[in-house]
C-alpha cells in the first residue's frame, strides 16, 4: 500500500483527485519468508493464505514475532561478563514481495474525467511492473523484541507522480507474556509504529482488510475513504506509540480479550490525507495534537473455528489550510474526523485438510466536523461518511482461493471535500461486488484475476447522471493480480 | 520486572538479553520509558508464575503459541496437552521429531522445526517443566457423543475385531504410564488424529500400529470421547 500521489483536475475548485488506490487499500502485509526462515514453520501455519492470519499467526503476532526455532548457532551473542546482553540472529531477515498488475476499466480511464489522476495512463489496458516491491525486514530483534520494518517502492501508475519508496506499515513492539492462573495467559506489549491498526490480528481492520491488494489504475482507488482508511503506511505518514494486552482465558484458549490503544503525531511533517478522496482545499495540514486510537475486540475459540468481535475508534483534528495558505502547520481551522468502527470475523480451519473460510465484515462511521472559515464545506459545518465491507474467502489445499464480497461507501454530499468531477453535489456514494478467483502454483506465489462491478460510483448511478456521461458500469474493473514473495 | 529476576529463563546465558539490568540498560532513558509503559500495561507482574515452576525460556517464547504455558490450553483440536505428561514419554517423542522417526504430517509440520533446535538439555528441561504442570482432568468441559461405548472398547477391547483393551498399557484411568502416554483428558481431534496415523501408518509405533490396524473411524471417536471427558 502505499504512496501514491497525487494528480490534479482543475476544475472550478481545484479538485486533486486522488490516485488513493494504493494508499486507500491499505493492505499491505503479508506472509513474511523471513518469519518461515526464524521459525521453521510453513506460511500455512500462520496464514490460510497470506496477509490473513490463522489463530496461530495471531499468537505469533502478539508476542512480537519473537518465536524463533533457531540453533544456538544460528544466533550471534554479544556478552558482558557471563551476562548476554544482545542476540542476534544470523539468518536472513530480509523479504522481498513484487506485485504486479493488468488492469482493466470498462469505459477506460477516461472515465475518471481529463486531467484524472491516471491521465498519463493508455487509454485502457494498463499494466503496472511492478505495481510495488515491498522489502521488508521482519522477525526477532533480540528475545522479547521484534520489528516488522516495511519499505515499499510503489510504481504509483503513470501521471500519478508515483514511483518512490516510502516507508509502509510498519512496527516494533516489546512483548511478554505472563502466567495469571492455570487457564489464564495475558500478553502485553509495547510498540511503536506508524499506521492505526498496524498492530491488530484480524483482517477486518483498514490496514489488513480485503481485498488484498489492487492496482492504482483501478477505480476504486478514486473512491472516498474515511480518514482512517487513507491512513496506512505512507498514505499519511504517521509516528505512534501504543500498548497493546490480549487476556486469553478458558480452556482450550476460548476467549480471547484483545485492547489496544496508540497515539499518533505526524510522522513526517505536513501532510496531506487524501480522506474523502483529496481536494486542495481539504485538511491538508498537521494533525492538531495527538490523534488518539482505541481498538477493543474478543475471539471466541471452539473446535476448529473461531469468530472475532470488535470495535475501534480514532480521533483526528487536522488543520485546514484555507486561512494560511502554506499547507498549515498550525491556526487556520480545524477539521475533525472521527471514526468509530464494528467488525467482526468468523473463520473456520480444517488444519488438517488446509481448507478453510474467513468471513469478514466492517463497517466504519465517520463524523467530520469542519472548522469555523473553511472551504471544504462552506454550507454546512459538519457531515458523515461510512464504509461497509463484507466479503468472504475460501481456500482449498492452499493453492486454489475464491473470494468475493461487498462495498458500500455513503455518506453526506460534500463537493468541497470530493469533488465535482462526477457530480455536482459531490456525493461520495459508491457500492460494488467483486468476485476474485485465484490460484497459488508454489505457496509464495499467488495469480488472482478479480472482477468488481459498480451499482453506484461517486453518486452516479446511470450516465445523465454523471457530469461526465459514464453509468456506473463503465467503472466495472478487471484486474489480474500477480503477487511473489521470498 | 523484579518478579522475573528470580527466574531461570532469566537466568538463561543464551537466550535472554535481560539478565544484567545492572549494566547499561538500566542507565537508559528510554529502557526506563519502556519499563514504566509496560508496568503500566502489565499490572499482573506480581501475580505472575509464583505458584508453578518457572517456565524454561522455550516455552514463553516457542511451545506457548500452540500449547500454551501450561500445556494445557492449546490452540487448536489436534494439539496435544502436554501438562502432567510423563517425562520419559516427553523425551521420547521430541527426540524422535529430532531424528524425524516420528514424521506424521502435523508432526512433521510443526514440530520437526521445534525439534531441530533443541539439544539433550533442553529436551529433558522441557520434559521436566510440562511433566510437573497439573494434568488437564475435566478441563475441557465439551462432551462428545460415545462415551459409553468409548469407555466400552478403552477397559475391554472388542475382541472379535482384534483390539486389545487400552488400558493394559495406558492405565485403568488413562493415567499412562513411563513411555506410555498419559491419555485421559487429552484434546478429542488429538486422539482421533494419532490414531488415524497409527492406523494408515503414518506414525510409525510397532505396537500402536497393530492396535490400531482393524479399528474403525467410529470406534476413534468412541474412544476419543471417553478419553477427552476424563
Amino acid at each position: 500500500m502505499v504512496s501514491s500521489s497525487v494528480g490534479f483536475k482543475k476544475k472550478r475548485l481545484i479538485v486533486a483527485l486522488a490516485a488513493v488506490g494504493g494508499m486507500a487499500l491499505s493492505s499491505s502485509a503479508w506472509a513474511l519468508p523471513s518469519f518461515a526462515r526464524q521459525t521453521g514453520w510453513s506460511c500455512a501455519a500462520c496464514h490460510t493464505s497470506y496477509p490473513q492470519l490463522t489463530p496461530m499467526g495471531r499468537m505469533f503476532k502478539l508476542l512480537g514475532f519473537t518465536t524463533t526455532n533457531l540453533q544456538r548457532q544460528q544466533k550471534l551473542q554479544a556478552k558482558f561478563g557471563n551476562s548476554v546482553g544482545l542476540l542476534i540472529s544470523r539468518v536472513s531477515q530480509f523479504s522481498i514481495f513484487l506485485q504486479a498488475s493488468a488492469t482493466n476499466v470498462g469505459g477506460g480511464q477516461t472515465v475518471f474525467g481529463p486531467g484524472g489522476s491516471n491521465a498519463g495512463a493508455s487509454p485502457n489496458n494498463n499494466v503496472q511492473f511492478p505495481q510495488q516491491v515491498s522489502l521488508f525486514y521482519a522477525g526477532e530483534i533480540t528475545p522479547h523484541i521484534g520489528s516488522f520494518l516495511h519499505l515499499t517502492y510503489s510504481g504509483g501508475g503513470s501521471g500519478t507522480g508515483g514511483g518512490g519508496f516510502s516507508f509502509d506499515d510498519s512496527s516494533i513492539v516489546w512483548t511478554h507474556p505472563w502466567k495469571l492462573g492455570t487457564n489464564n495467559l495475558l500478553v502485553t506489549g509495547v510498540d511503536v509504529n506508524n499506521t492505526p491498526t498496524a498492530m491488530d490480528l484480524w483482517n477486518t481492520t483498514p490496514d489488513w482488510q480485503a481485498p488484498f491488494f489492487s492496482s492504482d489504475y483501478s477505480s476504486w482507488g478514486h473512491v472516498p475513504q474515511p480518514f482512517i482508511e487513507s491512513s496506512a503506511g505512507a498514505g499519511y505518514p504517521l509516528a505512534g506509540v501504543g500498548i497493546y494486552g490480549a487476556d486469553i482465558f478458558g480452556p482450550n484458549r476460548a476467549n480471547w480479550l484483545y485492547a489496544d490503544a496508540d497515539v499518533y503525531t505526524n510522522g513526517q511533517g505536513t501532510q496531506v490525507n487524501p480522506v474523502g478522496g483529496f481536494t486542495a482545499s481539504g485538511p491538508q495540514g498537521r494533525l492538531s495534537g495527538g490523534a488518539p486510537y482505541v481498538r477493543l475486540a474478543y475471539q471466541h475459540d471452539w473446535g476448529d473455528w473461531n469468530w472475532e468481535v470488535g470495535t475501534f475508534g480514532m480521533w483526528s483534528s487536522v488543520y485546514d489550510h484555507t486561512i494560511n495558505n502554506t499547507l498549515n502547520k498550525a491556526g487556520g481551522p480545524i477539521d475533525t474526523f472521527d471514526d468509530y468502527d464494528l467488525d467482526t470475523q468468523l473463520q473456520w480451519l480444517d488444519t488438517n485438510d488446509n481448507n478453510n473460510v474467513t468471513i469478514r465484515a466492517a463497517w466504519v462511521n465517520e463524523q467530520q466536523q469542519f472548522g469555523a472559515g473553511n472551504i471544504i464545506s462552506p454550507s454546512s459545518s459538519s457531515g458523515n461518511l461510512n464504509f461497509f465491507n463484507v466479503n468472504a474467502t475460501y481456500w482449498y489445499h492452499d493453492h486454489y482461493g475464491i473470494q468475493g464480497g461487498y462495498r458500500n461507501v455513503w455518506g453526506s454530499a460534500n463537493p468541497g471535500l470530493y469533488g465535482t468531477t462526477y457530480t455536482n453535489s459531490g456525493s461520495p456514494d459508491t457500492s460494488n461486488e467483486w468476485i476474485e478467483a485465484s490460484y497459488l502454483p508454489w505457496w509464495n506465489t499467488r495469480f488472482s484475476l478479480r472482477y468488481v462491478v459498480y451499482n453506484k460510483f461517486n453518486g452516479v448511478g446511470s450516465a445523465s447522471s454523471n457530469y461526465l456521461k459514464y453509468g456506473a458500469s463503465a467503472y466495472n474493473t478487471l484486474e489480474l493480480l500477480a503477487w511473489i514473495s521470498y | 520486572m523484579t518478579t522475573y529476576l528470580n527466574q531461570d529463563r532469566l537466568r538463561n546465558k543464551e537466550n535472554d538479553t535481560m539478565t544484567h539490568p545492572h549494566g547499561k540498560m538500566y542507565k537508559s532513558k528510554t529502557f526506563l520509558l519502556f519499563s514504566t509503559l509496560l508496568l503500566v500495561a502489565g499490572q499482573a507482574s506480581a501475580a505472575v508464575a509464583s505458584a508453578d515452576a518457572p517456565a524454561p525460556y522455550r516455552v514463553s517464547s516457542d511451545c506457548m503459541v500452540c500449547h500454551g504455558m501450561t500445556g494445557r490450553d492449546t490452540l487448536y483440536p489436534i494439539v496435544p496437552r502436554l501438562a502432567g505428561q510423563h517425562k520419559s514419554y516427553l523425551e521420547a517423542q521430541l527426540k524422535a521429531y529430532k531424528d524425524h522417526s516420528r514424521a506424521d504430517q502435523n508432526g512433521e509440520i510443526y514440530m520437526w522445526p521445534v525439534a531441530q533446535a533443541l539439544d539433550s538439555a533442553k529436551i529433558t528441561a522441557l520434559a521436566d517443566y510440562f511433566n510437573a504442570q497439573k494434568p488437564p482432568m475435566q478441563s475441557s468441559g465439551i462432551k462428545h457423543a460415545g462415551v459409553k461405548e468409548g469407555k466400552a472398547i478403552f477397559n475391554q477391547g472388542v475382541t472379535n475385531e482384534q483390539i486389545p483393551a487400552c488400558m493394559e498399557c495406558h492405565g485403568s484411568d488413562g493415567q499412562g504410564a513411563g513411555p506410555f502416554p498419559r491419555l485421559a483428558g487429552q484434546r478429542y481431534g488429538y486422539i482421533i488424529q494419532q490414531l488415524t496415523y497409527f492406523h494408515n501408518g503414518t506414525r510409525v509405533n510397532t505396537l500402536m500400529n497393530q492396535i490400531a490396524k482393524n479399528i474403525t473411524v467410529a470406534q476413534m471417536k468412541d474412544v476419543a470421547a471417553y478419553l477427552s471427558s476424563l
